[in-house]
Parts: C-alpha cells; sequence; structure tokens
C-alpha cells in the first residue's frame, strides 16, 4: 500500500491538514521495517476503554452493563478521570488466545458508522468513535507517563494479537501529541469502503442478538465474529499498510481461535509472555509496540561514535501493573504502604506502590484479596489487588522505579547525592588557596530512547566551599562593613547551598536581616519553636552565633503526591549552610578558573574513564548487582557504539571569495584578508577615552587605518573626545553632548579602564536607549599590547561592521523566501529584574539581515507570550524590504526545558500561527525547533585508542533520540577542549515539510553564521544573537532598546 | 489510639537514651533489636562522643529499608567532624554469642525482651550480661501493672509480645541477674499515668544495669573485641573525621595555604596592617609569608593545638613549600595573565582550499509533496 496515499478517501480535505501530513510520513517508515508491529492504538484502545470496567470482559455480560456501547460510551470517557490512563492499557494488549476473528471488529466498527465519514472538519474520525477525539483531547493534556491503570476492557485490548500486533520496542499509545494521535485514528478511517462488505458478515455472523447500537461494546463481540473475521482479514490489512502481508500468515489458526476461545493463536514472534491458552475473559497481555518518528536522515559521511549511553538488558518478561483498591477507604498513603507492606508475602520484596498504583515483577493472580488492620481503629481494611497491565519491562512505565532502584544503586557506590546528581568526596580535588572542593560525580538516569533502554551517565562536577554561609558573611563584614548588607545581598542571593545537617540543597532568595536563630517557627503539628532548639532538639546541633540572619528559600508552588501544596518561605541559617558553585567574585578570577577548569573541563579520553569506572563497580560491588537485579535490570559494561553522520561541509561566501573552511571549522584568517559582503562607511564617528589611554588609542586608530582595506571598510578619522577622567558621569556627559551636537555620528567607541560593569552598563543604556547609536566598549588592556594590536583592530572592525549593518559573510541557504527567527531568554540570577526575551529575524534571502526585538516578562517565565508583536514587527519589515512575506519561517528556539516543551507547544505555536491570520490569505509554512544546549549526551569520536570529540558538523539522529518527538543531536563547534557535547533539536512543528536532512543541514548552515566568531558555534546564529541581546537587555540595560537599532545587530 | 503521651512513647524512650549518652559518655553504644535503626539516627545526631555505633537485628530487611541514611552527608567531608565515628549494622540473633559484642559501653534493649519467649530470654540474659558483659545496659520493656489505663487494650500492647511484665516481674528478673553476673540496676520508666495518684508506675518500665566494680571479672576485661563469626555484617561506614591523619593533614594544608594567600595578597595589594607577627618578604618572585603569620589563624591553632605540631605537620609536606631556615610559606606570585597563542599571522592561508563549490542545491525542490503555491501547477493536456 503507498503509505502516502491519502488516508481519508471519503474526506479529501484532510490531507492538507498538518497532522495528517505527519503521519503521512509517519506510516512510510512502516515499509521498511516490515514488521508490522505499530500498534494503532488510538483507535483501538477506545474500543478498550469503552465497554467499561468489567462487563468488557466478554460474552458472559453483554447485557448487563446498560451504558456499554460506543455511542454511549461517550460520556464514559468523559467522566472517568483516569480514561487518558486507559489507553496505555489497550497497547499493551497481545492476547494470544484470541483470534483473528476479533481482529475484524476494526472494519466493524467502521462499517457501523457508514463512510460519510464524520464532519469534513474532522475527517480522521469514524464516526462511530466519537468518544476517540474526547479522548484524544484528553490525552493530549496529559502528560506522557501517566500511569495506565485500567480495569476495563482488558480482555478487547487481547484482540489485537490476533492481528499480529506484537509487543517489542516501542509503544505507541501513550500520550503523544494530538497531531499524531488524531493521524492514528484516522487510519481507521481508511478503511470504511472495503470493510463495509466483511464488517457487514460480522454483525450478520454474530447473531446473539445484541443490536447495532451496541457497536462500541466491544468486548462483547470478541471472538463473535467468527465468519467476519475471515471476511474483514483483508480489510483490516488494508488499513495498516503494510504490516498485513506479515501478519497474515497465522490468520486461518486465528480464526479456528475466534471459534473456540481458548485455544492459543500465537502469532509469529511471540512477545516474552507466558503464551499458555487463556480463558475466554482474556488475561492481560502485554504492551504492543508503535512505530518510530521520521526522523533519520541521510547525507554526510558516516563516522562510528560513541555516546555516553549504556544499554540496559532486562531479564524480567514482564512487569505487572495492579490497581490496588482498600475498602472501606484509606485515606493517608502512609497508612497504605504500611498495609502493603504487610503483605510482602503475597507481594514479594520489589514493590513499586504509589498507593494505589502497584508495579511488581511478580506476576499475581488477577485478582487478590487481602485483609489489614487500621490501627488507628482496629478497622478491618480489605485490600484489593486487580492486575490491571502487563508492561515491557523497559516501557516507560518503569523508569520512574528503575530510577529509583539506580539512586540507591549509586547511593551504595558510596556517591553522594548533592542536588540532583552523585558526586564522590573521596576523590574529591581540593584547591586550598581558594577553600574549594571539586567533588567529581555522576549525573545518571535511566530513559529510555530510540535504541531502547540506557543507562545515560554524564561525568560532572560540583564546585563546593569549605565556608559556611556565615563564614562568607563574615569575610564580607570584614572587607566592607558600611555597606555590608547590600553586599551580602549582592554576592550570595541567586547561590546555591547545601545544608550541613540534611544535605539538602537550596537556592537563596533573599536575607532576613531581622530574624536570627532565636525566631520561632511553627512545626508541622502546629508547636513553636525557636531555630535555635530545633536543631538542637533534631540534629544536636548547637548553634554557636546567635546573632546571624537567616536565608530565605523560596521554593516554586507545586503539590507533593499527597496533594498537600507547598507555599511560603523557607528559612535556613547561615552557620549551618555550606556555599556551592563558583561565586561570582571567583568566576571573574581568572587564577581560580584556570585552577578550575582544569579539573573541571575533562575530554573524551577522561570522561570514558570515569564512565568506565562506574560500569566497573556497578557490575562488581554484589550489592548494586542484588539492587539492580531486583527489577531483573542488568547493565553491560561498554558504553554504546553507533553510527553518526559528519555533514556535508559548507562554503563560507565572502564579497568575491567563497572557500571551505579549515577541519576546524574556522575562518578567522580568511574572514581579514578579503572583502566583507558589505561594508558600512565609517565616515563620522567618534571615540571617548580616558586621558591616561590617549596613546593605546592613538595606536589603535592606526591600526584601524592599516586593516580597514582588506575587509573592504572605508574609514575616516574619527572624533577624538579625551576625558578628563575616568568616571562614569565624565563618559555619559561627554559621549551625550557629543551625540546632541553632531547627530550624524554612526557609532561611539569608548575605552574602558578596569573592569567596569556600572560604566559598561551606562554607556550601553545611553546609546542603546535614550540616544540611540551603535557603540563598541573597548577595554584598555586589550589594546595595550603593540604586537597583538593588529589581529585585535581586524577583529574590533569586523565586530563595528556588523553593528553598523554591514555584512561580513555567509553560507548558502537554498531555500526562498525564507525567515529565520532566532529566540532565547535571559533570567536574571537574583531574580531583581524581569526576565527578557531576545527575538532575532532575518530580513533577506541571504540571512545577512538581521530585525530584533524584545520582550520583558515575569522572572523566571520561560514560555513567550509576547511572540506576537515581535513576529508581527519582523513580518512588517521583511515586508518592507523585500515586497512579500515569507514563505517558509523557520523558529529556533533556545531557553526550554524538558518539561515546557509541551507548553511550548499548546501556547507558543498557537500563537506563531494566530499571528500569520493577521494578514488575510497568509499562511506560511513554519518549522518550530527547540533547541537545548544543555543536554547530558556527549558524543565521543575514537582513533585508534584515542578517544576524542567528534569533528564538527557531526549529526546523530538515532539510538539516543527521543522516542516521542522528531530530534536529532547536532554537534556544530569545533573542541578544543572538553568533551563533544552536542546540541539538541527538536523539531516541534514542520508544515514546510522539510525532511530530517533539510532540518539538519539547514540548522549546521546557520550555526556557521554568527558574526563575532569566524567559525562555527554551538547554536544557530540568530540564537546567538537573541542571546546576546537579551543578555544585554538583561544585564546593562534593564529597558527596551530603541526600535531605530531594530534592523543593526548593534548588541554584538 | 489517641496521643495518650506527648511526645509519643517511643520518643520519650529514645530521649532516655540519649540523655543517658549525653550524660554518661560512652564511646561504643550496642542497640539490640534495633528494627529500621531510629536510635541509631538519634545517637548519631546527638551522642557527641560516641565513636562506635552498632546495631543488631535479626530482621535484615527491616534494617535495610533506611540502612543507607546513615553515609555520611556531604557536610561530613566539607567540615570533618574532630571525633571518629563508626556504624556498623549486623543481622544476627540477640540469643546467640558472638565475639563483635564485646567490649561496649553501653547496650540497650528498647522493647525488646517481650518479643522473645521466655526461654528465649533466659539464653538471652546469659548473652547479653554474660559474655558481652558491657558496662551499662539499657532495657525498656511494657510495664503491664499499667495496661487497665490504656483505653480498650485487651491482652497485650502487641500481637507478637510474647508476655507483659509486671513491675514485680521485671525487677525479680533484673535482680536475679544482678546477683548472677555482677551488675547494679535502678528502675525507673517513660510516660506517668495522667493521674498521678494512681500508682501503676510508667507505662514503659526502664531498668539501667551497671557493672559492679566490686565485682570487676577479670576474664571479662581483658577481653577485645573481634571480628564477627556468627552476625553477618550488613553496613559499615567511617565517618571522615580529624582523628584521621591523612584527612587532619589535609584539612590543615587547605587552611593553610588559604590563610597564607590572604596574606599574600593583603601585603601585595599593601593593606597588610603590621601586627606582632613578622611581615611578608620577597624572595625571586615569590612572597614569603611567615608561619607564625598563619598559625595566628584560630582555625589552624585549632587543628593543631601546638605551634611546635604545627611546623612538624608542615614539614615534609609537598603541598607547602617552605623557606630552608622552615620560618615561612613561599607562595608564588601572581603570574600575569596568561594570553592564548597567538595565532601565526604570517603563515600564508595555506591549508584553506579557495574554491567555490558549484553544485548548488534547491531544497524547495527536494521537498516532497510540497504543496508551495508557488509552483506552477502541471495539468494533463
Amino acid at each position: 500500500m503507498d503509505p502516502n496515499k491519502p488516508q481519508f478517501p471519503g474526506a479529501p480535505g484532510a490531507i492538507c491538514t498538518p497532522d495528517e501530513a505527519l503521519i503521512g510520513r509517519g506510516r512510510s517508515l512502516l515499509l521498511p521495517l516490515g514488521n508490522a508491529s505499530f500498534g494503532r492504538g488510538r483507535g483501538f484502545e477506545l474500543l478498550a476503554n469503552v465497554p467499561g470496567g468489567e462487563f468488557g470482559r466478554g460474552l458472559a455480560y453483554p447485557d448487563i452493563e446498560p451504558s456499554v456501547g460506543l455511542a454511549r460510551g461517550l460520556p464514559l470517557p468523559s467522566d472517568d478521570g483516569g480514561f487518558g490512563r486507559a489507553r496505555g492499557l489497550f497497547l499493551s494488549a497481545v492476547q494470544p488466545s484470541v483470534g483473528l476473528g476479533r481482529g475484524a471488529l476494526l472494519p466493524m466498527e467502521s462499517s457501523v458508522t457508514p463512510p460519510p465519514l464524520g464532519q469534513p472538519t474532522k475527517p480522521d474520525l469514524p464516526q462511530g468513535m466519537p468518544s476517540l477525539q474526547a479522548e484524544e483531547e484528553e490525552v493530549a493534556k496529559k502528560s506522557q507517563d501517566q500511569v495506565a491503570m485500567t480495569t476495563p476492557g482488558s480482555s478487547l485490548v487481547s484482540m489485537f494479537r490476533g492481528m499480529g500486533i506484537e509487543s517489542s520496542r516501542t509503544t505507541w499509545g501513550r500520550g503523544i501529541m494530538p497531531g499524531v494521535s488524531r493521524g492514528a485514528g484516522g487510519d481507521f478511517g481508511v478503511e470504511p469502503v472495503k470493510p463495509q462488505v466483511g464488517v457487514g458478515g460480522a454483525i450478520g455472523s454474530r447473531g446473539d442478538g445484541l443490536p447495532n447500537e451496541l457497536m462500541g461494546r466491544g468486548g462483547s463481540w470478541l471472538g463473535r465474529g467468527l465468519g467476519a473475521g475471515r471476511a474483514t482479514i483483508p480489510v483490516v490489512g488494508i488499513g495498516r499498510g503494510s504490516t498485513l502481508p506479515f501478519m497474515l500468515p497465522p490468520g486461518p489458526a486465528a480464526i479456528a481461535a475466534g471459534l473456540s476461545p481458548p485455544m492459543t493463536a500465537s502469532p509469529p514472534k511471540e512477545p516474552p509472555v507466558p503464551t499458555e491458552a487463556s480463558p475466554p475473559k482474556g488475561p492481560l497481555q502485554m504492551e504492543a509496540t508503535r512505530e518510530p518518528l521520521l526522523k533519520v536522515g541521510t547525507k554526510g559521511n558516516p563516522l562510528t561514535v560513541g555516546s555516553n549511553h549504556i544499554p540496559i538488558r532486562c531479564k524480567n518478561e514482564a512487569v505487572y501493573q495492579y490497581h490496588v483498591t482498600f475498602t472501606p477507604n484509606v485515606e493517608s498513603i502512609g497508612m497504605r504502604f504500611g498495609m502493603m507492606k504487610e503483605h510482602r508475602s503475597t507481594t514479594g520484596d520489589v514493590i513499586a506502590f504509589d498507593g494505589s498504583i502497584l508495579y511488581l515483577p511478580l506476576r499475581l493472580n488477577e485478582v487478590v484479596h487481602l485483609q489489614s488492620e487500621r490501627k488507628t481503629d482496629n478497622q478491618e481494611i480489605k485490600i484489593k489487588i486487580q492486575m490491571t497491565k502487563i508492561i515491557p519491562p523497559n516501557s516507560d512505565l518503569c523508569l520512574p522505579f528503575y530510577n529509583v532502584v539506580l539512586r540507591r544503586v549509586m547511593k551504595i557506590l558510596g556517591l553522594k547525592l548533592v542536588g540532583r546528581n552523585h558526586y564522590d568526596p573521596t576523590v574529591a580535588v581540593i584547591l586550598g588557596k581558594h577553600r574549594l572542593q571539586v567533588w567529581p560525580g555522576y549525573a545518571t538516569c535511566i530513559k529510555h530512547t530510540d535504541g531502547g533502554l540506557y543507562l545515560s551517565v554524564d561525568v560532572t562536577h560540583k564546585v563546593l566551599r569549605n565556608d559556611s554561609v556565615l563564614d562568607v558573611m563574615h569575610a564580607i563584614h570584614q572587607q566592607s562593613r558600611e555597606s555590608f548588607q547590600e553586599e551580602c545581598t549582592k554576592e550570595l542571593v541567586g547561590s546555591i547551598i547545601i545544608t550541613r545537617y540534611n544535605n539538602r540543597t537550596y537556592r537563596i532568595d533573599d536575607i532576613e536581616w531581622s530574624k536570627s536563630p532565636r525566631d520561632t517557627f511553627t512545626l508541622e503539628d502546629g508547636t513553636q519553636t525557636t531555630f535555635k532548639d530545633y536543631y538542637s532538639k533534631n540534629y544536636g546541633i548547637t548553634i554557636k552565633e546567635q546573632d546571624q540572619p537567616l536565608l530565605v528559600n523560596r521554593p516554586k508552588e507545586r503539590s507533593k503526591p499527597q496533594g498537600k501544596v507547598i507555599t511560603g518561605e523557607i528559612l535556613l541559617l547561615p552557620e549551618l549552610a555550606f556555599m556551592t558553585g563558583i561565586p561570582d567574585k571567583m568566576r571573574k578570577d581568572f587564577h581560580v578558573m584556570k585552577d578550575l577548569t582544569q579539573h573541571i573541563n575533562v575530554g573524551g579520553e577522561q570522561h570514558t574513564q570515569s564512565l568506565k569506572q562506574l560500569l566497573m563497580k556497578m557490575n562488581t560491588i554484589p550489592e548494586a548487582q542484588t539492587e539492580l537485579a531486583r527489577w531483573g535490570l542488568e547493565i553491560t559494561t561498554d558504553i554504546l557504539m553507533t553510527q553518526a553522520r559528519t555533514l556535508p561541509q559548507e562554503t563560507i561566501c565572502l564579497q568575491r571569495a567563497s572557500f571551505v573552511p579549515s577541519a576546524d571549522a574556522s575562518w578567522s584568517r580568511e574572514v581579514v584578508r578579503e572583502a566583507s559582503i558589505s561594508c558600512v562607511p565609517l565616515n563620522c564617528w567618534a571615540i571617548f577615552y580616558p586621558r591616561r589611554a590617549a596613546s593605546q588609542v592613538e595606536e589603535l586608530v592606526n591600526a584601524f587605518g592599516k586593516v580597514a582595506g582588506p575587509i573592504g571598510l572605508r574609514l575616516s578619522r574619527p572624533t577624538h573626545v579625551e576625558l578628563r577622567d575616568d568616571r562614569t558621569d565624565t563618559y555619559i556627559k561627554s559621549i551625550h553632548s557629543q551625540l546632541t551636537s553632531d547627530p550624524n555620528i554612526q557609532l561611539v567607541i569608548c575605552i574602558i579602564t578596569g573592569n567596569k560593569d556600572d560604566l559598561y552598563s551606562a554607556i550601553k543604556k545611553l546609546c542603546c536607549v535614550q540616544s540611540p547609536v551603535p557603540s563598541q566598549a573597548i577595554n584598555v588592556r586589550t589594546i595595550s599590547q603593540p604586537q597583538k594590536l593588529r589581529s585585535i583592530a581586524q577583529k574590533i572592525l569586523l565586530q563595528m561592521n556588523a553593528k553598523l549593518g554591514g555584512e561580513l559573510w555567509s553560507v548558502n541557504v537554498p531555500l526562498k523566501q525564507l525567515m529565520v527567527i532566532g529566540v532565547d531568554v535571559h533570567h536574571d540570577t537574583s531574580k531583581k529584574y524581569r526576565s527578557v526575551m531576545g527575538f532575532v529575524a532575518s530580513l533577506n534571502s541571504t540571512l545577512t539581515r538581521w530585525y530584533s526585538r524584545v520582550i520583558f516578562q515575569m522572572p523566571n517565565e520561560e514560555i513567550i507570550s509576547g511572540f506576537r508583536s515581535c513576529l508581527l514587527g519582523a513580518l512588517q519589515k521583511y515586508h518592507e524590504q523585500n515586497r512579500s512575506f515569507p514563505e517558509k519561517i523557520v523558529i529556533y528556539r533556545d531557553g526550554v526545558s524538558e518539561g515546557q516543551l509541551k507548553t511550548v507547544e499548546l501556547f507558543e505555536i498557537p500563537q506563531i500561527l494566530k499571528c500569520f491570520e493577521t494578514y488575510q490569505d497568509y499562511e506560511p509554512k513554519l518549522v518550530f525547533i527547540v533547541v537545548q544546549k544543555r543536554v547530558s549526551t556527549t558524543l565521543y569520536s575514537f582513533s585508534g585508542d584515542r578517544v576524542g570529540a567528534p569533528p564538527p558538523g557531526t549529526v546523530l539522529d538515532h539510538t539516543v533520540t527521543n522516542r516521542d518527538l522528531v530530534d536529532f543531536y547536532l554537534m556544530a563547534h569545533s573542541i578544543r577542549q572538553g568533551c563533544g557535547l552536542p546540541t539538541h533539536y527538536i523539531s516541534l512543528y514542520n508544515t514546510a515539510n522539510l525532511t530530517p536532512d533539510h532540518l539538519q543541514r539547514l540548522t549546521f548552515k546557520m550555526c556557521h553564521m554568527y558574526w563575532n566568531w569566524p567559525g562555527t558555534i554551538r547554536v544557530p546564529a540568530p540564537c546567538k544573537y537573541a542571546h546576546k541581546l537579551a543578555f544585554l537587555t538583561g544585564q546593562s540595560l534593564h529597558s527596551e532598546p530603541s526600535i531605530n537599532l531594530a534592523d543593526k545587530l548593534y548588541f554584538l | 489510639m489517641c496521643p495518650l503521651f506527648s511526645p509519643p512513647l517511643f520518643m520519650q524512650r529514645y530521649q532516655f537514651v540519649v540523655d543517658f549518652v549525653q550524660k554518661h559518655e560512652p564511646k561504643k553504644v550496642l542497640d539490640l533489636g534495633c528494627a529500621e535503626c531510629s536510635l541509631l539516627r538519634k545517637l548519631k545526631f546527638h551522642g557527641n562522643g560516641v565513636e562506635l555505633l552498632v546495631g543488631l537485628d535479626k530482621d535484615s530487611s527491616v534494617m535495610r529499608t533506611r540502612m543507607h541514611s546513615f553515609a555520611p552527608l556531604s557536610s561530613d567531608y566539607l567540615q570533618p567532624r574532630s571525633g571518629p565515628l563508626t556504624i556498623e549494622l549486623y543481622q544476627g540473633s540477640v540469643t546467640q554469642p558472638d565475639p563483635s559484642t564485646h567490649c561496649f559501653d553501653l547496650v540497650t534493649c528498647i522493647e525488646l525482651i517481650e518479643h522473645l519467649h521466655l526461654e528465649e530470654v533466659e539464653r538471652f540474659t546469659e548473652v547479653l550480661f554474660g559474655f558481652m558483659a558491657p558496662s551499662n545496659v539499657i532495657v525498656s520493656t511494657p510495664n503491664a501493672d499499667y495496661n487497665p489505663l490504656l483505653p480498650g487494650l485487651v491482652g497485650f500492647r502487641h500481637h507478637d509480645h510474647k508476655f507483659e511484665w509486671s513491675r514485680k516481674e521485671f525487677q525479680l528478673w533484673a535482680l536475679r541477674l544482678c546477683d548472677l553476673f555482677g551488675y547494679i540496676v535502678s528502675f525507673t520508666g517513660v510516660g506517668s499515668p495522667a493521674d498521678s495518684h494512681t500508682n501503676v508506675g510508667f507505662c514503659s518500665q526502664i531498668a539501667v544495669f551497671n557493672r559492679d566494680p566490686s565485682r570487676q571479672d577479670s576474664a571479662l576485661q581483658c577481653r577485645s573485641r573481634e571480628e564477627p563469626t556468627v552476625y553477618r555484617l550488613l553496613y559499615s561506614v567511617v565517618y571522615p573525621s580529624l582523628s584521621d591523619n591523612n584527612i587532619l593533614q589535609r584539612t590543615l594544608v587547605n587552611e593553610v595555604l588559604c590563610r597564607a594567600e590572604l596574606i599574600k595578597r593583603s601585603w601585595l595589594s599593601g593593606e597588610w596592617v603590621a601586627k606582632t607577627a613578622p611581615e611578608p618578604f620577597m624572595q625571586g618572585s615569590s612572597v614569603c609569608v611567615s608561619l607564625l603569620d598563619v598559625w595566628a589563624c584560630p582555625r589552624v591553632r585549632s587543628l593543631c593545638g601546638t605551634l611546635r605540631r604545627f611546623t612538624e605537620a608542615l614539614m615534609g609536606e609537598l603541598r607547602v613549600e617552605l623557606t630552608p631556615a622552615r620560618q615561612a610559606i613561599i607562595m608564588p606570585a601572581d603570574e600575569e595573565e596568561e594570553e592564548e597563542v597567538e595565532e601565526d599571522e604570517d603563515a600564508e592561508a595555506a591549508g584553506t582550499k579557495w574554491t567555490a563549490t558549484t553544485a548548488t542545491e534547491d531544497w524547495d525542490a527536494e521537498m516532497p509533496h510540497n504543496s508551495n503555491s508557488n509552483l506552477p501547477d502541471f495539468h494533463d493536456a
């Protein structure tokens, strides 16, 4: 079957919807794979759910349950909170004993709901399944790692086994994006034409008098429509595209099985579930798999790379999920835990329990009844443990408790938890001079990627200080008595501290000067106690200093599993808290940083070594082994080796010359020898400097004159303004008066002595906000070394040209009428200022002219809501310059965490789409790519025995990628020191139909275009520009830069 | 059960032990029937002088539940404790003797004996007082006399209790064993009745035994703690402490270097105020900071105690460079900021291929099913 064939003959319009497009591609993958194992989940599970509760279980009860039936099923989903969960269930079901005949029921469905499919707006929904829609919407809202707990309709699920749906690596079911799910639903819609026939037969053959409107009943007809079964098989095949052929072989047998349910009809590849003949009610079966998304490209040269992923083998056959009910109800989760604990003899020692859902590596009977006594009132509590699901041991549902096991293992290995990672203090590097300790450690997590179950290990370092916060305060006090509180706030707020007594980490949000350890607070039980007494009583700690202020932590509002909402402030004692991380002051200290980076920036060689050490320990310490074995986990001893690709090299174009950069993807030489694409003649500019920098300035200006020629920049002599001192005020006043007296000034250069943040901010504020003019600040130290002056002058000149609106270089992007947008967000660590979103959009076909805006948002609000005005501004500007709007818009969105992806998808993208409606008949194609710099995935390349970083342009788009997303890892920059850390790109939205190759290569191309660096960088240039802009605004300006500068890269 | 006691009775029992430990400062404490190790955990925080904390229980799975929480915290590494601390957990039966239980200063049996059958109590008594023979023992057990005051109580307080003794029975047992093994006992308890007139005693009765110094058994005295032969070691952790010479040395060196660095910087920047200690001086490109200057730091003092031990500790220490006369520490002066290696400006653009690629791409054309409205549609004639 042609995978790209429109799916809805009945509703041709459907193809145009973006979702549809997605699906079309998704399916085409199946062909090559050919293993048929996709759980077309969406549609099915509907069936599974509808029957509701025990009733779905089979023929026996068909008439008992009034609310069964698809049509009626609708209310069910809506009132059942757990409905979304049921979805997983269906997936899991693979029932050996169910015959093919059952499989037929799908087509039956569509026949029931005769072809003129649904409303044209929802072409993908066969009418028979209105509830499907409802459910999908629900799913969209839910996070994907929802727990699946379904009692209902389990047997239904099993029917798919007959159809040859196998459980293997992946599962489709859980909260995939609505687009996908809808598409899945759409698959059913495909069939209507043929199925009609077969289904008709099926219905007839039912013969048990079930009225047609009971279609949805699912369970009840299972196994009934045998005759139909045969008739329908081909139909089913049509629906599923290529899979069918593979599945068919068991067909006939299955049909027979359908007739006599207890028989086994096993599909060719049996999932590792016990396949003994099962009763007609059908016990639960293992989850089926789902198809991977289309994300693999082909361009470039193959390259073997290693990654910090270690394959995990699951030795358990399956993990069993149970639903536990307590009657009468037991409110307290703790008490529920206690009661479950009493029944270890039944459940075994290995359990994962959250209060109602229980996971065991053990198969209990389908329903187990137990009893406990409630200690508080001696009430007999009946505990019912009902199996709801059999999940493959590598299912996402297992990840939470596998990760608990992992944390325990790390503890067993003697590693210390600081924040979220584990560190080894016994091999700490101690920098006595700075009272710092660097603890090497690991950030570990078990994840399920496209390649299966992996232990992801990142080598990290924690910088801890031997000083308590109180020590730091003392030191500050000695240095600046007058402005003590102010200095403390500056230095401490935003730091992460670790408490001495319970090892927790907190962020200092504020300092409460009016409080002391003698103040009281209220304990959970309502009693009042002083901090002093509290620590002495609970931890045996005597507070030495009674007059210290208290540190304030304001945790984000969140609710605990028990539903308790945590709000308010946490007060901490400076004496009992250690500082972590590198303090800002030290960060500026070249010596400390040199000492530190030496230890922190480990290369691939060291990285793999420490990784191997960890694996060794895990595999040799018996207790760690035992812990892992509890859930049947086995961590292999070797890191993942896989095939990546190095993308084709790009050609850099200057005005006349074009060239392929050298292997390290850098072109610093070429760019100063050849003319830039375009240069803005610098006729009128001024240079401000304090008197003592006069000679350096003279030298600099001379150097400018010498190097400007080759670059192609015409340069007049600047106006020299010598300042009588280097006070901020002096600078500002002179610049201001100069700008007023000569409004033609194109550029302001300020020579600054020393590290003066305030002066820098003041100059930028003046030149970006009040009197808009491109400005360049230069530290006098950088121009004080004559032997370097030439190359410094070249760099500055290029930067100045870019700030003025010149174009330095470009690479060819073979997409017409394209706009590339970069977005990043800057958060103020002290939370004093609002966060700033930087927005940069390209304005021309060569992507060398940029339009930029900023938007302020509430502190730490990552998701952008002010997108609209920026985008409209950019479109307007684009139109002015090109007389048309862009056909394709590619947005690179930086600064989104994993947890915010959904929000971006649900809020940001719709907001953007809505923007386009502003213009009549304007429907550009949109590609939305999330850029994640901070990822734990590391790539190694190997040459002989040596482990190094892969070359620039290395892309990995499989195995370690996310199963639910179209994503890839690209390492665009050249690594000089440290490890190969690629950037993660997620294509959330792609109506431009850019193929994986295009996405990857476009991204790589964009990484060449950052004009402040003659080489490739980690992120696409527009992201970096947006970052620079947001940083400047958030750090120095604190207000919106003038719109007059919006079409220049003044923020470079 | 409504809270009859506040704080809860078990807390009161633990507090009783904590108070005892704080008063008598035993160095080695063994908790029999430690279960989830709550008492040990309390003692870890509050037992200031305790150097060895051992727990024993026959149920290893209960002990395992929170066992790893005994691991040292990050802060224990950042500021090592001054005294040593080792925590060990064993799985084994209290009725079996094991050489690892010798020589304890305090053995606690909190709500333990009532879980043993009476004949086991016999054997346990023998093992505890005859074999382990610690200096002090604290035994707590329910007081049956109190039971009538417990609302709604039928039978024993816990289903696993094999017996619950009255005060008289408890005292009888205690006095008999004192006589037998040479101990002196005093009786007390926690949880007094709300109505103090009722003469039923404490809810939990406690006996505190001290070995009778007048009846020192010399055979017992010479026994030392040995490796376990019967019990199984589940968990063992040694806390980093300054009693470990390596840790002491490391901590000292850090303090010294940090202090010396501070002095050097303040001297270099001209902020150094002449005190009694000698002023730093230059030697070549290095700054020499007097040991006496460093010694003035209270932290350094507290680590070494005497100046002599301080200088001794720094001799032969590779991380600290001393002047030949061992009067001062040599600190390298700050080197100038290093710059990255300068690019070779003269080299012609060798290695760069000045080629323009001829192959032109058009991704728009490559796109599958591109319904790009710009492209002309093809019509069948």
